[in-house]
């Protein structure tokens, strides 16, 4: 089954909980409503034609309007994969969890939750995973701001005079993000 | 110094010697010599050479390492680079045997207190390398890495900066030798000598050496 297919399928299923889809890209994906995404990849596991058995990833992305949660599944027994995105406000990142469906969800939703401050509802054991567990903020946010030390280690470098920046100027130095023109714009 | 003789009673120091004394010691070295031959010779050197001799041939370094420069110091270790040959193959499991730590690896924030915690828990004398870019200032992570320590000197003090991403083999070779050359020119019993009298009166070595190796007094070494 090709992504069209399973677009299809799934549009027929759910016809107002699916918002957007794209397959001009490397790796096609549909678009969910956040509120509808336990049923729909319980339905992308279960149903019999797609069998989508496989949690290949959970990933989180960071827009200047909104958060993304991104789910990309792949299926053993139909050899056909696919990516779900779900938008998610800034100011209340939360989504339900799939980890009732995948068990292999449970690390991949506290890696996204640890770097990027997307909270899993339903999680059985939603802490950070990778930074220590005082760390404070989620790093990988767009507007993450380094603190200036950890622990009384300062975390600028010092020889001589600052031949590294100071973290508050790394911020300035990042490019302020620009949609490209080509993708359209998140359907909402 | 080229001492083949494992026999070095004589080599202790003896800082009271009469002429006499001095004069006896000679001729039963001598008649030593004369009696089991040259290839029993007798080597006299100062004790501080001889002690450091020791130390810098048998250089335990710590079973430890962080990321990808840990495999290059795997490899020194192994047959092909054979850092035995320096006295320093026999990595320790714990750090209460270790001389020499080796950072070799990308140390987080996360790891930086169990580094500082493995240093503190080594015995004194001890020496610190540090290994690979990441180690020396933050490497590829000094300037957007968010989890990495901008050099592990911000934690340990370091006694030899290895460059590299990761340096080769032959590379902490020499950086070993640095430390070698270290130790070579300290001088562990300085002003030591004389300082700590036994409970017959006589002059014992104590066998503390200090960290940092200050000049003797002007009265201790002459």
């Amino acid at each position: 089954m090709n992504a069209q297919e399973i677009h299809d399928l799934l549009k027929n299923r759910f016809p107002n909980d699916i918002v957007g889809y794209d397959d001009q890209v490397k790796t096609p994906f549909i678009k969910v409503r956040r509120e509808a995404i336990l049923p729909v990849m319980r339905f992308l596991r279960d149903d019999p034609a797609l069998q989508f058995d496989f949690l290949q990833l959970i990933t989180g992305l960071d827009y200047p309007d909104h958060f993304e949660s991104v789910y990309h599944l792949y299926s053993y027994p139909r050899r056909h994969a696919i990516a779900i995105k779900a938008d998610l406000p800034r100011d209340l990142p939360e989504i339900d969890s799939v980890e009732p469906i995948w068990r292999a969800a449970d690390w991949h939703e506290r890696e996204t939750f640890d770097l990027m401050g997307i909270i899993y509802k339903g999680h059985p054991d939603l802490r950070r995973i990778l930074c220590p567990e005082d760390w404070v903020g989620h790093p990988l946010r767009k507007d993450y701001r380094q603190p200036e030390e950890y622990h009384g280690i300062s975390n600028v470098r010092r020889i001589g005079d600052d031949w590294y920046p100071k973290p508050d100027e790394d911020i300035k130095a990042i490019v302020q993000y620009k949609p490209p023109k080509s993708v359209p714009p998140a359907a909402s | 110094m080229a001492a083949r003789n494992d026999d070095v009673r004589h080599l202790e120091a003896q800082p009271d010697f009469s002429d006499r004394e001095r004069e006896r010691i000679r001729k039963e070295l001598n008649e030593q010599i004369r009696r089991e031959g040259l290839d029993r010779a007798i080597v006299v050197a100062p004790f501080d050479a001889v002690v450091n001799w020791a130390r810098l041939s048998s250089i335990w370094p710590m079973t430890f390492g962080l990321a990808c420069c840990a495999i290059e110091m795997m490899a020194t270790g192994a047959s092909k680079f054979d850092i035995d040959r320096f006295g320093a193959g026999a990595f320790r499991a714990t750090p209460r045997q270790a001389d020499l730590m080796i950072v070799a690896g990308t140390v987080t924030y996360k790891m930086a207190p169990r580094v500082q915690r493995l240093f503190e828990q080594m015995p004194e004398p001890k020496y610190v390398i540090a290994m690979g870019a990441c180690v020396l200032g933050g490497g590829p992570y000094s300037l957007h890495g968010y989890h990495v320590v901008k050099g592990v000197d911000k934690l340990v003090p370091v006694d030899v900066y290895l460059p590299g991403c990761p340096p080769r083999p032959e590379a902490l070779l020499e950086a070993l030798m640095r430390i070698q050359e270290k130790i070579r020119s300290e001088r562990p019993l300085a002003g030591r000598i004389g300082a700590y009298p036994d409970a017959l009166g006589r002059s014992v070595v104590d066998p503390r050496f200090p960290r940092t190796v200050q000049a003797a007094p002007k009265e201790a070494a002459e």
